[in-house]
């Protein structure tokens, strides 16, 4: 250990120099802090904007399914329905209550089960109140605004007449494009095929003219 | 060539047989038939109206491109067909078709009148 009572001059150079020590560490680390201060707080603010992003994302695709079943929700099965139906198990996958929901909602439409209209009705607006509350919506939305549909007759008309061709195209398809019956029908000018139906008893005369 | 008939127009039949739909248009003239169908057939022969009027006597050679499938199943060899038909064919009837043996099969025809010559 250092004699301080031989050498007592030497005593505020060694405090000095301490204390200069001191002062070095603490600018190095002010140099260290200003340089890692920049950096995390990039980090964390990159973070931060991945995180909204993704909220954002997955609010945007909710959004998307929970509009496009608000727009479809007179025709179960039309495409943009589909696609919507077969994404809530993921894009709600936070949600149980929606989850739950659509599983009762898809029971109520397998045919196996004969669940009334009313009760698919009810099944479906279940559904949608379940994801406007996940959405933050249902205290804008309420039974009268899910209930209230436009459709109008022409777009009805339009879908009847697209269901009646395709049933048409699939029995050509099928090779069950002619009249069964012994009669023309404004949908093919064919008569039936040999063996589907008796022909008619025609009678000819076999007399040739002179 | 025969006497104008009054089965004399413009006709189109729709054909069934057991493989497939088929369709073809003839000229009935003075006692001419000539047709084709849409798989390139053709219909070339003579015809006489039977004595009530409603009928027509048909004598046609029927050729056939190779290749073709016939809505009765039947493929045809690569040098193509040719084979002679004779028919009473009912043409004035309220019947909705009339049956008709071919050497390939049975068909059901459906023969509308489109217009007169």
């Amino acid at each position: 250990m250092f004699d301080f009572e031989k050498h007592p001059e030497l005593l505020p150079a060694l405090i000095s120099a301490f204390a200069a020590l001191l002062s070095v560490m603490a600018t190095a680390l002010a140099a260290w802090a200003t340089w890692r201060g920049p950096s995390s707080a990039a980090r964390l603010a990159e973070e931060l904007r991945r995180d909204s992003e993704a909220k954002e994302q997955k609010r945007r695709m909710k959004l998307w399914v929970f509009s496009t079943l608000m727009q479809e929700r007179h025709l179960y099965n039309a495409p943009e329905a589909v696609k919507a139906f077969n994404l809530i198990d993921v894009v709600f996958i936070e949600s149980f209550a929606v989850r739950e929901a659509w599983a009762k909602f898809h029971e109520a439409l397998d045919p196996n089960k004969k669940a009334t209209e009313l009760e698919t009705r009810n099944r479906q607006r279940e559904l949608l109140s379940a994801m406007a509350k996940d959405l933050e919506l249902s205290g804008q939305l309420g039974v009268a605004d899910l209930e209230r549909l436009y459709y109008p007759t022409s777009m009805e008309e339009e879908r009847l007449a697209q269901t009646l061709y395709r049933q048409s195209l699939l029995r050509q398809v099928s090779g069950q494009s002619a009249p069964s019956a012994n009669t023309a029908t404004t949908m093919s000018a064919w008569p039936p095929r040999p063996g589907e139906t008796a022909p008619p008893q025609v009678p000819i005369n076999t007399t040739k003219t002179g | 060539m025969g006497k104008p008939s009054h089965l004399d127009g413009f006709y189109v039949a729709y054909i069934s047989g057991a493989a497939g739909l088929g369709m073809a248009m003839f000229i009935f003239r003075e006692g001419i038939v000539v047709g084709s169908d849409i798989s390139g057939v053709s219909y070339d022969g003579t015809f006489v109206a039977s004595e009530d009027g409603k009928s027509a006597h048909v004598s046609a050679l029927v050729k056939v491109p190779g290749g073709t499938t016939l809505i009765q199943g039947h493929v045809v060899p690569p040098e193509g067909e040719s084979f002679r038909l004779e028919r009473i064919i009912p043409i004035i009837s309220d019947a909705p078709f009339f049956p008709l043996d071919t050497p390939h099969g049975p068909v059901n025809v459906r023969l509308t009148r489109l217009r007169d010559l």
